[in-house]
């Protein structure tokens, strides 16, 4: 990893999301040391204060992990994630951070090499932007 | 004493069997042929569940394996059941899987040790992977432990006469191990560096390898690691050297004495070598050329022998200069006459005594020891064995002339090896094959030349080899002044002057037992040339060992034959037709160009193999078979998990009942006892439940029979064996460690002690995160009392070595840093048997401890594995992540440790046949059943006559027998409580019944019933309404895939069960759900107790505003009224699922997660994203 790597959180929820993590490590991928895992019990817990706070703290982009729709755990309806991400991106634009730094995935259940495709997708689009504008001096 | 229940099998359904009768308290020994539980092959290849659905239920085996009363016998198959029920008794075979299951932490050191790379078919595709590997490689299993695939022995290696585990040395070779290759290669014989050069390699012979291209060069290698071990030749030891003091004479120091005489210090004997020449070696110092084998190597070899502590007597002829009497009377106990055949055959023909005819034998001697020696300027050798080719070769360095060889037979028949006939031909030696002398002519002294004849082949000969015949009239004569005869030798057994030896007179061959060695005089053994006439040195080798093999149990005065055959082993059945191999070229030998092979020059031909060569060349080995047993992943393992001798063995299991998952294919008929099956479910006999797959394999039907059986099954146990009414009470270890006795506590957190230890696993994540670094920074943070690391903290060990350190540190927090990732007690799909074991072990541990708080970071999984290819990164990272558990651990928030009884019955809502099979099958178990049939749908009863109605009749008539009536929907019903104490209030007009139950079984799929109630029928200020209330319907009744799933592998803490919508299910099939329910719900009720998920939210009425958003999204809370008649909400922590979506919505900040709580998550943050530095401490 070279030091300007971008750094990358990754909020994943604890089921689907958590096992994309863990079957790509088994499954024997590398991937940076800048990219971020905190595990979560399921996407809809995070909240747009959750996510700015990550940007606030040095993240070039977020990326919110969780099950396909119709496979959450806790059957949370995925339009409640979905208005939370898209509330969010509309912040992320204002702030002029551009909402494109916040994406999210919905991997199937231990899917480590779509977990793997979507972090080297993601750093290398978060690499073409322009760096974050600090939102705090 | 049989106790507790048997069941057999290796599928997903078997390991569901197993854990329902775990939970309803019944002692489980779960027998599985294969390596871990789902997998239906031993070998672990292939799956019928695919691998992906073996994922979706992942949790259900990790919690079938870790559950304390089951107990997992792996790599078992059945043999016999015998007995009757209540004292079954079953025997099996345990196949040995060379890793103990319980030391096992699968940290992955061995495999990558492994240098044997096998290809199987997983999930249709091809994967590489090591010999050992986890059960299905790169991938999860419960039990987790690695296993090794080993077929029998490779053919190179069941072909060695010496027995050298040849796969195995090459695999060494190939990782770069040169000096551990040379040990294994030296624990079966010495002199590494001489069979690198002169054996005739049968190895070579028999390598698979030699079916695709060309063997492989094992003789080069094999002489590359003799060349090229750093740490000089170390033989180990067998017993302390000197510890035999009986005396031991070994007469010739050849191969054979030499061996011999290894094997025997080896054993702690220090036996003499009397050697009659003064050089040591025998036929390697006096009959072998030089150039082949060079006097260094020959003596390095000697030295190391000697250094055992073998006496080499050289310049004594025993039978000359000393006897036999004499040796005797100085003590010497047993003999090993080792003299090798140093006399000439004779051609018999006119003219063999003319000065220039020399035999082989003399020639090489003289040119080998003696360097003036002259030769002739004509000189012709006669015959085809290796002392013809190496008198030629010899002979040529010689010679200013021309050296000729005469062979009566063609290339093909000579029984030089192939590669020195090569050599010879390369070095101008000319060989006149299908050519004979008749005479040798001379002119009446000297030799001047020989008559030969042509020959052609004839008939097959007894030795296999077509008999060369003349022609007649061929015969021509050819020039000659030097002729040496080279056919064949005979030992020389006179100079032994032991008449009392039997001897065979037609070979002059010593007469001894091939197996034993032992001659016609006990104590005296004799082997090698000299009992099988000339042979080649590894099998002369093999005769040293076996007769120092026999000396020994001579002295020992044990049987001499018990336990010892002759037969090879037997190789690996290895087709090579059937793998898709790739060609790849055999390495050549370099060797010297011929002009450096001049006249005089006896310097080595064969230089050896380059490193890069002899590399590639390790890379051709098949490995076929597959384990090479270098026994590499046993050095590596710091468990001490791995063991290569692990042996098949019988087992006996008692048991009282018996489910059998196992017996489908056929197996049953094998094993006495079983009686035939027909249907399902069978019972065969009382106690034992033979069950057969469904031809459809739906994961979930399987499933839910499995649990059917098994409760079915439980039922009968229980009842003839009167139950002890105390129910298990599941040990799930607590969330926060810091559980105490009493029922209700707060701990609050408030200290600075806080103990971080690093988990090493094997020094799987210490190899790539520099832990050095990690203890010194981390440990510059304020209120870190210690940072230390561990080699396996998920051992019993390793958890009362970390209690012991927090005690005697005092810490009131502990960050672990290993491969869990979460403290909670749910079992996930990320979840690993060692996490679960270490969780386990530590709360056990640290029970007598109190208000330890432990939080958990993964440093495997999630740093030193991902990011392995960056070590310093990954270092950095792992120091981020133990702040990050840092700053969480001083963030716990108090938490509530509440317990709920669990009391009474169960409560049906809904008649159909799924909820009246429940009711069935908890009354059978003697539980209190209330039922109440569903709302009447428009329409009602379904009158006609139908599979469905017989069925639904016949419950209702079992149920009435039972005693169990069946009321209809109340004009109200309102459910609450908390789980495990709910109550039921039923308004019937003006009357009301109430109802208490431990557990609500709610059947949507009624077909007569209308789910869910229209909303006048239930309203949303009790549970139920809100559970049933249109809007969360859905989501609560869940029929999808992953949910119908979801409640077989996940725990169920709330207690209310609601079955499949689907009407439309054939009747038995709804039958058997309905069991399965029960099944769940009998496990509930068997708890005894049920406590919050740690995860779990609390609502502080004092910050609620009312506003009702969580509400809005989460059925389990209720919006109540407050006496100021402002709304507030409410939510029993028991039946909170914790996905923490209310705390995300909530405006106030009223609700808290315990763990994950904002600040908790920020902290995770600020340190993943370095803004907490180690010396600035942690906010």
């Amino acid at each position: 990893m070279s030091k300007q790597a971008p750094n990358i959180v990754i909020f994943a929820c604890n089921w689907d999301g958590l096992s994309c993590v863990e079957a790509a490590s088994q499954a024997g991928y590398c991937y940076p040391a800048s990219v971020k895992v905190v595990r979560v019990s399921c996407l809809s817990r995070i909240h747009q204060g959750l996510i700015l706070k990550a940007f606030e703290l040095g993240a070039d982009g977020v990326i919110l992990l969780g099950c396909e729709p119709g496979n959450c755990h806790f059957d949370i309806d995925a339009g409640l994630v979905t208005h939370e991400y898209e509330n969010t991106r509309s912040i992320l634009n204002l702030l002029g951070l551009g909402e494109e730094r916040l994406v999210i995935a919905h991997l199937a259940h231990g899917d480590g090499y779509g977990f793997m495709k979507q972090v080297t997708g993601f750093i290398t689009e978060v690499e073409q932007m322009q760096p974050a504008i600090p939102v705090k001096a | 004493m049989a106790r507790g229940m048997a069941v057999i099998g290796s599928s997903v359904e078997a390991a569901q069997a197993a854990l329902t009768l775990a939970e309803l308290g019944i002692e489980v020994k779960l027998l599985t042929p294969s390596t871990a539980l789902g997998l239906e092959n031993p070998i672990s290849r292939t799956t019928d569940t695919s691998s992906e659905d073996l994922s979706r239920i992942w949790p259900l085996l990790l919690r079938t394996a870790s559950h304390p009363l089951v107990t997992v016998h792996t790599n078992t198959e059945v043999r016999t059941i015998t007995g009757k029920q209540g004292k079954f008794t079953i025997r099996a075979n345990r196949n040995p899987r060379y890793v103990h299951t319980d030391l096992c932490t699968s940290c992955g050191r061995c495999e990558e040790a492994c240098s044997v790379k096998v290809t199987s078919l997983l999930d249709g595709q091809k994967k590489a992977h090591s010999a050992i590997h986890a059960p299905i490689p790169s991938s999860r299993t419960a039990p987790s432990a690695y296993y090794i695939e080993k077929g029998a022995i490779a053919p190179c290696r069941a072909a060695c006469p010496l027995g050298i585990n040849v796969q195995g040395f090459v695999c060494l070779l190939s990782k770069g191990k040169v000096d551990e290759a040379l040990g294994l290669i030296n624990e079966a014989a010495p002199l590494a560096g001489v069979l690198g050069r002169v054996c005739t390699h049968p190895c070579e012979d028999n390598c698979k390898r030699g079916e695709v291209d060309s063997p492989v060069f094992i003789r080069a290698l094999h002489r590359y690691v003799a060349d090229h071990a750093t740490g000089g030749i170390d033989y180990r030891l067998k017993a302390p050297a000197g510890s035999r003091r009986e005396r031991i004479a070994i007469v010739g120091s050849g191969p054979a004495g030499l061996a011999a005489a290894w094997e025997l210090a080896r054993r702690g004997y220090r036996p003499t070598i009397f050697e009659s020449h003064a050089q040591v070696g025998g036929m390697l110092a006096t009959g072998i050329p030089r150039f082949r084998l060079p006097w260094e190597v020959r003596y390095r070899e000697v030295e190391a022998i000697k250094a055992l502590g073998v006496d080499i007597m050289t310049g004594v002829t025993v039978g000359r200069d000393v006897s036999f009497y004499d040796l005797m009377e100085r003590g010497y106990r047993a003999f090993f006459l080792a003299i090798g055949a140093h006399q000439n055959n004779k051609l018999n023909i006119p003219g063999e005594d003319l000065e220039g005819v020399v035999d082989a034998v003399s020639l090489l001697f003289a040119l080998n020891i003696h360097v003036g020696a002259a030769v002739g300027l004509n000189v012709v050798v006669i015959g085809g064995g290796n002392s013809a080719i190496d008198s030629a070769r010899t002979a040529k360095r010689r010679s200013k002339g021309e050296v000729k060889i005469l062979y009566r037979r063609t290339a093909d028949e000579m029984t030089a090896v192939k590669e020195e006939v090569e050599e010879t031909i390369n070095e101008g030696v000319s060989i006149e094959y299908l050519t004979s002398p008749v005479e040798i002519l001379g002119d009446g002294r000297k030799v001047t030349g020989i008559r030969c004849q042509r020959m052609e082949l004839g008939e097959i000969e007894a030795d296999g080899r077509r008999r060369p015949e003349p022609i007649p009239g061929s015969e021509f004569t050819i020039e000659a002044d030097h002729v040496v005869i080279a056919i064949g030798q005979r030992p020389n057994v006179s100079t032994l002057n032991a008449k009392w030896l039997d001897i065979d007179d037609a070979t002059g061959n010593i007469r001894a037992d091939p197996l034993t060695l032992e001659t016609n005089v006990p104590g005296v053994f004799s082997g090698g040339d000299c009992v099988t006439g000339p042979n080649n040195v590894v099998e002369a080798m093999a005769a040293g060992l076996r007769a120092a093999e026999s000396i020994d149990r001579y002295i020992r005065r044990r049987d001499l034959r018990k336990g010892r055959s002759l037969e090879k082993p037997k190789p690996v059945d290895f087709e090579v037709g059937e793998k898709d191999i790739s060609h790849h070229k055999r390495a050549r030998m370099p060797a010297l160009p011929p002009y450096k092979r001049r006249l005089g020059s006896f310097e080595e031909v064969t230089l050896g193999l380059p490193a890069d060569a002899a590399d590639r060349e390790t890379g051709r080995c098949l490995n076929c078979a597959l384990c090479s047993e270098c026994l590499e992943c046993e050095r590596v393992c710091e468990l001490g998990a791995v063991f290569h001798k692990d042996n098949a063995e019988q087992i006996e299991i008692g048991a009282e009942a018996i489910i059998d998952f196992e017996s489908n294919g056929g197996v049953s008929e094998s094993k006495p006892g079983y009686l035939a099956r027909d249907t399902q479910l069978h019972l065969t006999k009382p106690g034992i439940y033979i069950v057969q797959t469904g031809e459809n394999h739906d994961l979930e039907r399987e499933l839910a029979r499995a649990s059917a059986i098994a409760l079915e099954a439980a039922t009968k146990f229980e009842r003839k064996e009167e139950p002890q009414e105390t129910p298990y009470i599941a040990h799930t270890p607590g969330a926060d460690l810091a559980r105490t006795s009493e029922e209700k506590e707060l701990s609050v957190v408030g200290g600075e002690r806080i103990g971080v230890f690093l988990c090493r696993c094997g020094g799987s994540t210490s190899s790539v995160i520099d832990f050095n670094q990690v203890i010194n920074e981390v440990l510059q943070v304020p209120g870190i009392c210690n940072v230390q690391e561990i080699s396996q903290a998920c051992s019993e060990e390793g958890a009362n070595w970390i209690a012991s350190q927090a005690a005697e540190w005092k810490m009131d927090k502990i960050v672990l840093a290993a491969c869990r990732c979460c403290g909670l007690d749910q079992i996930c799909f990320s979840c690993t048997e060692r996490r679960v074991i270490c969780q386990e072990n530590l709360s056990y541990s640290l029970t007598p401890l109190n208000n330890i708080t432990v939080e958990f970071v993964n440093i495997g999984e999630q740093c030193a594995k991902v990011h392995r290819d960056h070590p310093e990164d990954a270092t950095r990272k792992a120091v981020d992540i133990i702040l990050a558990g840092v700053a969480r651990v001083r963030k716990v928030l108090p938490s509530i440790h509440e317990e709920h009884p669990v009391e009474g019955g169960a409560l049906i809502l809904g008649a159909g046949l799924r909820g009246l099979s429940a009711a069935r099958s908890l009354a059978t178990q003697g539980y209190s059943v209330d039922i109440v049939s569903g709302p009447e749908k428009s329409g009602g009863r379904e009158q006609k006559k139908s599979a469905y109605r017989d069925t639904k009749d016949s419950l209702l008539k079992q149920l009435e027998e039972q005693g169990i009536k069946i009321r209809p929907w109340p004009h109200a019903l309102k459910l609450d409580g908390p789980p495990g104490i709910y109550n039921a209030e039923l308004k019937y007009g003006s009357r009301t019944s109430r109802i208490k139950a431990g557990t609500v079984i709610i059947d949507v799929g009624e077909r007569e019933g209308e789910f869910p109630p229209d909303s006048t029928a239930t309203a949303k200020d009790n549970l139920l309404g809100r559970l049933l209330a249109p809007e969360s319907y859905r989501r609560t009744t869940g029929d999808t895939d992953t949910a119908k799933l979801r409640k077989y592998t996940l725990k169920e803490t709330g207690g209310i069960f609601i079955t499949s919508r689907d009407g439309e299910e054939p009747p038995e099939e709804q039958i058997f759900k309905g069991a399965a329910v029960a099944a769940r719900a009998s496990a509930y009720l068997c708890q005894g107790s049920v406590s919050p998920r740690a995860i779990a939210v609390t609502i502080d009425s004092k910050l609620c505003r009312g506003c009702g958003d969580c509400a809005a999204i989460c059925p389990y809370i209720e919006m109540k009224e407050r006496d100021s008649g402002i709304a507030c909400a409410f939510i029993d922590p028991a039946l909170c699922l914790g996905c923490g979506a209310c705390v995300a919505r909530c405006p106030t900040g009223a609700i808290a997660q315990f763990i994950q709580s904002d600040e908790q998550i920020t902290s995770t943050l600020e340190a993943l994203l370095g803004k907490i530095t180690c010396a600035a401490g942690v906010r």
